[in-house]
């Protein structure tokens, strides 16, 4: 998930990876093993061991899960040390390792966001992994759909590690109160159907409206696009302004200011845990600390349909930096197997982000926590649904903050969608054409 | 910093009852409103930090907590290492503050009392520094500190922002309006420029040195994006960055412990400020800057 939002710092970080992204496009072509090892702290104890930086954009109770984790490794052998340097999110992560290539010190693991990875396979940064798999390890071990993910060209670049789908999540103290059935809504209409129904309702004293929108990230609007029957882009051809595009975004905007009935919130997972909105889509990856936050049952359901489903894949992987030696992305590949056949299933557990590798999806343990809270049931069959972001909202960076431009506007002023969309693709031109050589040099297939 | 507007603002206020006349009503709620305006996110931000999750997620909103707890600090505490931060934070200010006024005295010096050729083109040039954004200078910097070796070393963290083009042209301002007999005396009497820096200029410009520091610890002690990307690992991170992870990747935020570890970063600087502030306000306020 990429929570985007236009705070000064974003903007500030923003920029600097700007910046760097000159440096980035100059690292296109080096010869292997010429880029240092970022400096750091080892201790004392672990110091004759190969060194492997993973660099993470996991914080909070994720980062104390991740550092146990890498203490297992850590303690599971004797010839690799892994250190964790620690970022506030994606976006932070993204700036400093631009920043980094200029002054040609790259850590050797590190956590990519599905939307900026591809940024670094195209500046010829990652490394191939196909090589590296054997008969003890193999690529079925990880999830097909997010395996093909992180595949271009039949070579492996990216692996999954904390991905997630969005999920549909509802007040179930306020479906019983107001007479609506025990279970997500089939289709969008029928959600705003349901708005009606919930139309003057008074929930603890306070009146509630039906859906709080995430303005800060187009990945929900992403889904509803494709579940109208529209999409983003077909390959690198927009279909933004496309009839059913648009659509998906009338409906959204019908929902909010014709009905009154939904809204767009500034946190929305805030207000479906204080109950002022009675339903949320959000990431699974929020299932976890809903669960803490909550005094209510709330249930789980699939993305609403309208004339077909449409649930993308987002969240973070790893991938392994290109110009490093043969030693150290070795040590680092011995890393990766401990996390995908040891640690999947731990962090999965206890961060509630999607079970990705074989060991997770048999995992005991998390069979047993689905049976007792079958939301996480429900996330996980949702997968089956699930597929890729389209392709320009993976390739052209631009996009996403131009979505977001659009979003608001519509959903905070009553923008007709139509037309925001229509600029919306004009605007976008430029940077189309900008990565078009590229796109079509590595990844067209 | 919030608390440098409602500081300045009440100044004058404190100063009223030399005034026989009371102030007119609407004055007084004009008053009051302003002040609603600058303490409100400040009552929200201290009593969330001391509120139970329950309290702050509940609609509508509780502005009197039901139950304190101190809950918020262990866990934010415990999830990132703000003992260490702080250590770094402390580190980086105090030295970088002392280099920047220092530095700042020195070239101020220079420009207000010493004949030198190109002067008044360097002077230029260096309120041309003023103009420029930090973050132009972000990435040559990065690379000149990574080819030096610096990168994730206190060193690192100071050095690039030692030199501060608005604390010399304050005190430029401020050394321009002194008395220059004084100094004059001074020379007759046998006094070098180190000599009169310290016994003369120094205890003359006490608030603009004092107020050019503050602004300088405010900065350093503040600074996001130049840590951030400096340093590598964890325990050489400053406060700001620290403070961010506590922020959730997905899901709800711990609010409690959020708000309860920017307590960490705002009180010192706080205090610092309030011991201070007379300083700062006579420094800005008086003749220190003729805008």
């Amino acid at each position: 998930m990429t929570g985007t939002s236009f705070s000064r710092r974003r903007l500030l970080t923003a920029a600097t990876a700007a910046a760097a992204g000159l440096a980035l496009n100059a690292c296109a072509g080096r010869s292997l093993g010429d880029y240092a090892q970022v400096s750091g702290q080892v201790p004392d104890k672990f110091a004759r061991r190969q060194r492997v930086v993973l660099w993470s954009a996991f914080t909070s109770h994720n980062a104390e899960v991740l550092q146990t984790i890498i203490d297992g490794f850590n303690a599971s052998q004797t010839d690799i040390y892994c250190e964790i340097q620690l970022f506030p999110g994606y976006t932070a992560l993204d700036s400093k390792l631009a920043a980094s290539f200029a002054v040609a010190q790259v850590p050797d693991l590190v956590t990519l966001s599905d939307v900026n990875w591809n940024r670094y396979f195209l500046a010829e940064a990652l490394e191939p992994l196909s090589g590296y798999f054997d008969a003890s390890f193999r690529p079925d071990f990880f999830h097909p759909t997010f395996l093909a993910e992180g595949t271009i060209r039949n070579e492996i670049y990216w692996l999954p590690w904390a991905r997630s789908t969005p999920l549909f999540y509802y007040n179930k103290e306020i479906f019983a109160g107001a007479g609506l059935p025990d279970r997500g809504p089939k289709t969008f209409t029928e959600l705003r159907e349901w708005g009606q129904q919930l139309k003057g309702y008074k929930h603890r004293g306070s009146p509630v409206k039906m859906r709080a929108y995430n303005g800060k990230d187009d990945w929900y609007f992403q889904g509803s696009a494709w579940a109208f029957g529209g999409a983003y882009s077909d390959g690198m051809t927009s279909k933004l302004a496309s009839e059913e595009t648009i659509a998906a975004l009338e409906f959204d905007r019908a929902f909010i200011h014709d009905d009154q009935m939904a809204y767009l919130a500034s946190d929305v997972n805030g207000d479906f845990a204080s109950g002022v909105a009675a339903t949320i889509c959000t990431s699974t990856g929020a299932l976890t600390s809903l669960l803490k936050a909550t005094d209510f049952e709330f249930g789980a359901a699939f993305l609403p349909e309208q004339v077909q489903p449409g649930v993308p894949t987002g969240g973070s992987g790893l991938a392994i930096m290109r110009n490093s030696t043969k030693e150290r992305k070795q040590a680092t590949w011995e890393l990766v197997k401990y996390l995908a056949q040891t640690g999947a299933p731990e962090w999965s557990l206890n961060t509630g982000y999607l079970p990705v590798t074989t060991s997770a999806l048999d995992s005991p343990k998390i069979k047993e926590r689905n049976a007792k809270t079958p939301q996480y049931q429900v996330a996980q069959d949702q997968l089956s649904r699930a597929r890729p972001p389209d392709t320009m909202r993976r390739y052209v960076n631009e996009l996403i903050s131009e979505m977001l431009i659009v979003l608001q506007k519509v959903y905070s002023a009553n923008a007709d969608p139509a037309e925001t969309l229509r600029e919306a693709v004009r605007n976008l031109d430029p940077a189309v054409q900008r990565v078009m050589p590229k796109y079509r040099r590595l990844v067209a297939p | 910093m919030t608390v440098m507007p409602t500081a300045a603002a009440t100044e004058p206020a404190a100063r009223k009852p030399d005034n026989p006349r009371r102030a007119p009503w609407w004055g007084v709620l004009a008053l009051v409103l302003t002040a609603l305006v600058f303490l409100g996110p400040l009552y929200l931000f201290v009593t969330t930090a001391f509120k139970t999750n329950e309290d702050i997620n509940s609609w509508p909103m509780r502005l009197i907590p039901e139950s304190l707890t101190l809950e918020n600090f262990v866990t934010a505490w415990e999830l990132a290492p703000f003992g260490q931060f702080l250590i770094n934070s402390v580190v980086v200010a105090a030295i970088g503050t002392v280099l920047k006024v220092v530095l700042a005295i020195s070239t101020a010096y220079a420009f207000a009392f010493l004949p030198f050729p190109g002067k008044r083109w360097l002077f230029v040039f260096m309120l041309g520094a003023l103009m420029v954004p930090g973050h132009v200078t972000l990435l040559v910097n990065y690379i000149t500190i990574g080819h030096l070796h610096l990168l994730n070393t206190y060193a690192g963290l100071i050095l690039p922002g030692v030199a501060s083009a608005f604390g010399t042209f304050l005190l430029h301002q401020f050394f321009r309006s002194l008395p220059y007999e004084v100094l004059e005396a001074a020379q007759i009497d046998g006094a070098g420029h180190l000599r009169t820096i310290w016994s003369f200029i120094m205890p003359m410009s006490r608030p603009a040195i004092i107020t050019v520091g503050l602004i300088a610890l405010i900065d350093e002690w503040n600074n996001f994006v130049w840590p951030l990307i400096v340093t590598n690992s964890v325990n050489m991170r400053t406060l700001p960055i620290g403070l961010l992870y506590l922020k959730e990747n997905d899901g709800i935020n711990d609010w409690g412990a959020l708000m309860a570890g920017t307590l960490f970063v705002v009180l010192p600087v706080t205090i610092v400020f309030l011991l201070a502030q007379r300083y700062i306000v006579a420094g800005l306020a008086g003749s220190a800057l003729r805008r």
